[in-house]
């Protein structure tokens, strides 16, 4: 298989060496930059598939960095910040980057996140085209009805059957918030009674399969107080 | 030499100007009273440069009524009255005016001389009082008596011929050459009436009468032999001659009946008289208004220094008290009213004699019409003017003064004595404290009500012995109802501005409880709450600086540990990431493996801790973002217990839920309130006695939803302030898992979110309780 060059660009040595370790386990090629400046070098000579960018560093920033880079390529690019703070995600995203991870962040986290984009770039290029018929497109879930099967990041999930009927309804309504009682109704057939715990069993269940990061979950949400639902994502890049 | 010279033309400019306005007003007076009475326009202003009496209007009408009682008197019908002397009423026959006017002397004569008013007439005038259908016999006696009457009068000759015959004259031994034109000597006017036509000759000129031949009223004669007022049978047989003295003496002549008497004069002298005296007052005001005029352009050369004189007078008068400018004021309007009294007061009689049924109400109307019609009220001042001219003079200059003054000293006009008492007053009022003022407002007001209902009473006795009349007792009256009035005015006005203070002072504190420091708005420098209101300000400023300080020392701290967690955070991103490819290593002896565990823990937690500072070092200062909604309180809780079934089902603890099925709605952030459930129910199963059970309830209590954490504490409790206090936990030793602050999250994300967050310990039982209010299911 040919090696995808990743690029780390960190102040912080350290760092970019364990990101090293951590991704050339997972079988990419790392380069390594430790300033704005060093990476858009880096970027201009080398075919680099992805790339890991920190904010705070010298010379040139990392959210400047990415609005360069962005200017010529069109590959992923994952933000790292020790701000954890939801307006710094905000601007991160809308400087140009795909993601944003917060320090220190969980290693099979980060992992799973560099694969899922680079899957989704190079493997399934086409993922602006227009879904095909019976496709639920929603970020990086498909749900093909047909086969009732749900892709993440174009590998199938192996889903239970209640979780592939749990799935079908919330794909089917992304954005929308279901209530326990409702989900039970539509998925088992029948009246509920105390629902809660059941439906969040199979809920957590289904998040351990789909979610990068089960702890803080991205596509299906538990709206509390109210229901459940899988967020709508933005149009994907 | 300079200044010397300024002065006296200041002076000279003043009393120009006196003279000249003084000369002007005299002689334009005096003018328009005399043109006012005799008609703007008609016979007016001829009349009073007219030289001839002759050729007045009054003359003419003497002339014309004569000719028409002659002609009567010839030929024997009703004739007009007879007056000669004051009185006379043209026309042939008798209107009703003139009627009652002669009933009303009759009855005056009569009462003088103690007779029946009818008898009277009778045998003065050979007429019945009752005017009744009079026999041929019965006119004949009347114009033989008028005849008698006027026969004397020598200013007018007359000879009146019926039939050839001649009936009455008074032309005894008189003759002069008609066909001559030469008339006797002193006798100018010559009229003849031959029965068709009038021909007057007047200084031997024959005068044209009739014109066109058509009567279009005055200045035309009004005699017969118009076309359209033409002679009838009877007068045709009539022939009048009349002879008028150029010149005519005064002629009196009395009757005497039984005691009483008639007096009549010559109507002809006072003609002439009257018109002699018009031209002395014309001669006189247009003498006077000459004078002025030169006056008035002299003082058009000294304009400039006049006005300088008007300030420098204004600067005098400015000093007078406005008690003495009050005394002019009261003598200006007294002298006017006064004036206008005494010439009104002869008209009311005048009305109150006309009225007729005596009623004072029906004379008071018709003198109000007299005297308030505009015409009225000219002719009245007229009268007064004519009469005291000097008057008018005095009234016009104080007027002046006073107006000068006023709009000199514009600001301190009213100036004097008792306004700076009044001033002094108000501001010794000032010093004292507010309670002093009001209690003395009170007790002012009554001593005042107590001097009034006594100075009453005083007038009541006064006016009842009949030592005061009534006009004075009324006077009295209104003058301490004005006082009294006048203090109680002053009294209430005080005491709603201080009430108006207070509600103003009261909106201030209630602005300062409310937090808003900002408005910095004072009562008035003269207000009485004006010390409290300043110290109040004064209050707020200090607040303001407090709080302001307050939001910037905590920003800081936020900033800090934002600041500080970022720092901490790199670090610990290796030490994390480094501590896992230990975690990887195989082949390692079992200690390093256990030091590896634990480093890995603490890392962890320390990660914990930092965002957990973070988290409510935001929250404390207030700048946690909240994303508000309605949710169910209920499914809040039950979607966290389910999410939290693996952590429960791990520990040794039992957790028994009591929330009701129906739904509980309240307003808050779900995501922060899992949080909160989450650490206490973490909290529960981490400090709860082993096997003992934990209870999540729900309640709902008035208007409130009440959740309850309540759990049995494995270690003794202690005091129940600390709790909250960050970083303090169950035990002292903080060995275990968690940052201390879980209840402090707890605490200040439900207050973020609007909640209540209490905790309570009874013995071993460790209770936490979060409120929200209930909102209406919709």
């Amino acid at each position: 298989m040919k090696q995808e060059h990743i690029l780390v660009v960190d102040d912080d040595r350290e760092i970019v060496k364990a990101i090293a370790i951590l991704l050339e386990q997972e079988g990419y090629q790392v380069l390594k930059a430790y300033d704005g400046m060093q990476a858009l070098d880096l970027l201009a000579s080398n075919p680099v598939r992805l790339v890991l960018i920190d904010v705070m560093m010298p010379k040139l920033d990392g959210l400047s960095a990415v609005m360069k880079i962005r200017e010529r390529q069109n590959i992923p690019i994952i933000v790292l910040s020790a701000k954890s703070e939801e307006t710094d995600k905000v601007l991160g995203l809308s400087m140009g980057a795909d993601d944003y991870v917060a320090k220190p962040y969980n290693p099979r986290e980060l992992a799973a996140r560099v694969k899922s984009h680079l899957r989704r770039y190079t493997s399934l290029g086409d993922i602006n085209a227009s879904p095909a018929a019976g496709e639920l497109r929603n970020g990086r879930l498909v749900y093909r009805t047909q086969e009732r099967v749900l892709y993440a990041d174009g590998e199938p999930v192996r889903l239970t059957a209640t979780e592939t009927k749990i799935i079908e309804l919330l794909m089917r309504n992304p954005g929308r918030i279901f209530p326990a009682e409702e989900i039970y109704r539509r998925v088992w057939e029948e009246e509920a009674f105390a629902p809660e715990n059941t439906v969040m069993v199979h809920i957590r269940r289904i998040r351990e399969k789909i979610e990068l990061n089960p702890k803080e979950p991205e596509y299906l949400k538990v709206v509390w107080g109210i229901g459940y639902k899988i967020e709508k994502m933005e149009i994907d890049r | 030499m300079d200044t010397k010279l300024k002065k006296w033309k200041l002076i000279v400019s003043c009393t120009v100007f006196f003279f000249g306005v003084s000369l002007l007003l005299t002689g334009g007076a005096a003018l328009i009273s005399q043109l006012i009475p005799a008609g703007w326009f008609g016979d007016g202003i001829r009349g009073i440069v007219e030289e001839d009496y002759q050729n007045t209007g009054d003359f003419r009408n003497y002339i014309e009524s004569r000719l028409a009682d002659f002609i009567a008197m010839a030929t024997g019908g009703e004739r007009g009255t007879w007056f000669d002397g004051h009185y006379y009423f043209g026309g042939y026959s008798e209107d009703a005016f003139s009627e009652t006017l002669m009933q009303g002397i009759a009855e005056e004569a009569a009462d003088a001389v103690g007779t029946d008013s009818s008898d009277f007439l009778q045998e003065q005038y050979g007429r019945s009082g009752d005017g009744g259908e009079k026999t041929k016999e019965q006119r004949e006696a009347e114009a033989k008596a008028y005849h008698e009457t006027i026969r004397g009068d020598k200013n007018l000759y007359y000879r009146i011929i019926c039939d050839g015959r001649e009936l009455y004259s008074n032309m005894e031994g008189i003759t002069w050459d008609k066909s001559s034109g030469n008339l006797p000597e002193g006798y100018n006017f010559l009229l003849t009436f031959d029965g068709e036509k009038v021909c007057i000759t007047k200084d031997g000129e024959e005068q044209d009468i009739y014109g066109d031949g058509y009567y279009r009223g005055s200045p035309q004669w009004y005699v017969p032999g118009y076309r359209n007022f033409m002679t009838d049978e009877d007068m045709k047989k009539v022939q009048i001659t009349m002879l008028a003295a150029g010149e005519p003496v005064y002629y009196s002549s009395v009757r005497y009946g039984k005691g009483g008497y008639v007096s009549t004069e010559s109507r002809l002298y006072r003609i002439a008289e009257w018109v002699t005296y018009r031209r002395g007052i014309l001669g006189q005001s247009v003498a006077c208004l000459l004078a002025g005029a030169v006056f008035a352009a002299a003082g058009f050369f000294f304009r400039r220094e006049r006005k300088e004189a008007a300030v420098k007078i204004g600067q005098f008068t400015g000093k007078i008290w406005f008690e003495g400018k009050l005394l002019v004021i009261i003598f200006l309007a007294a002298g006017l009213s006064g004036a206008m009294r005494s010439s009104y007061f002869s008209e009311l009689q005048e009305a109150y004699a006309s009225a007729g049924d005596g009623s004072w109400l029906g004379a008071a109307e018709m003198w109000a019409e007299a005297v308030f019609s505009p015409s009225g009220f000219l002719y009245n001042f007229s009268d007064v003017v004519a009469e005291n001219p000097a008057g008018l003079i005095i009234f016009f200059w104080l007027t002046c003064l006073l107006v000068n003054d006023i709009c000199k000293n514009r600001g301190h006009f009213f100036d004097g004595p008792l306004r700076r008492a009044v001033r002094m007053a108000r501001t010794a009022e000032l010093k004292q404290p507010f309670a002093v003022q009001t209690v003395r407002r009170f007790v002012c007001m009554a001593i005042v009500s107590i001097v009034f209902v006594l100075a009453a009473l005083l007038l009541a006795f006064l006016a009842f012995e009949g030592i005061t009349n009534t006009m004075e007792t009324i006077l009295a009256f209104f003058f301490s109802l004005t006082v009294f009035l006048g203090i109680y005015y002053r009294c209430i006005s005080g005491a709603r501005r201080q009430a108006e203070e207070i509600d103003l002072l009261a909106g201030q504190i209630a602005a300062v409880r409310s937090g808003d420091c900002l408005e910095k708005e004072c009562l008035p420098e003269d207000s009485s709450l004006r010390q409290l209101s300043e110290d109040l300000a004064e209050i707020r400023q200090g607040m303001q600086t407090a709080v302001g300080e307050q939001i910037k020392s905590e920003r800081m701290k936020v900033e800090l540990v934002a600041n500080v967690s970022h720092d901490i955070r790199t670090p610990l991103t290796s030490i994390i990431s480094y501590v896992q490819f230990l975690k990887q290593e195989e082949g390692l002896p079992e200690h390093v493996m256990d030091y590896i565990r634990i480093l890995d823990e603490k890392s962890q937690r320390l990660n914990s801790m930092v965002q957990d500072v973070f988290a409510v070092s935001k929250a404390a200062s207030g700048q946690l973002p909240v994303e508000m909604e309605e949710l169910d309180f209920g499914k809040l809780l039950r979607q966290t217990l389910a999410d939290m079934e693996e952590q429960i089902r791990q520990s040794t603890v039992t957790v028994k839920a009591q929330i009701p099925e129906h739904a509980v709605l309240i307003f808050a952030d779900g995501g922060r309130m899992y949080r909160v459930f989450q650490n206490l129910i973490q909290n529960a199963l981490k400090y709860s006695l082993e096997g003992s059970r934990v209870f999540v309830t729900l309640k709902e209590e008035g208007g409130s939803a009440l959740a309850g954490v309540k759990n049995t504490s494995r270690q003794e409790l202690y005091a129940v302030g600390e709790f909250t206090d960050r970083f303090v936990r169950g035990d002292e030793s903080r060995t275990d898992g968690g940052s201390g602050l879980g209840l402090s999250i707890a605490k200040s994300f439900t207050e973020a979110c609007g909640g209540t967050f209490a905790i309570e310990t009874n013995a071993d039982l460790f209770m936490v309780t979060v409120g929200f209010r209930i909102r209406e299911q919709r």
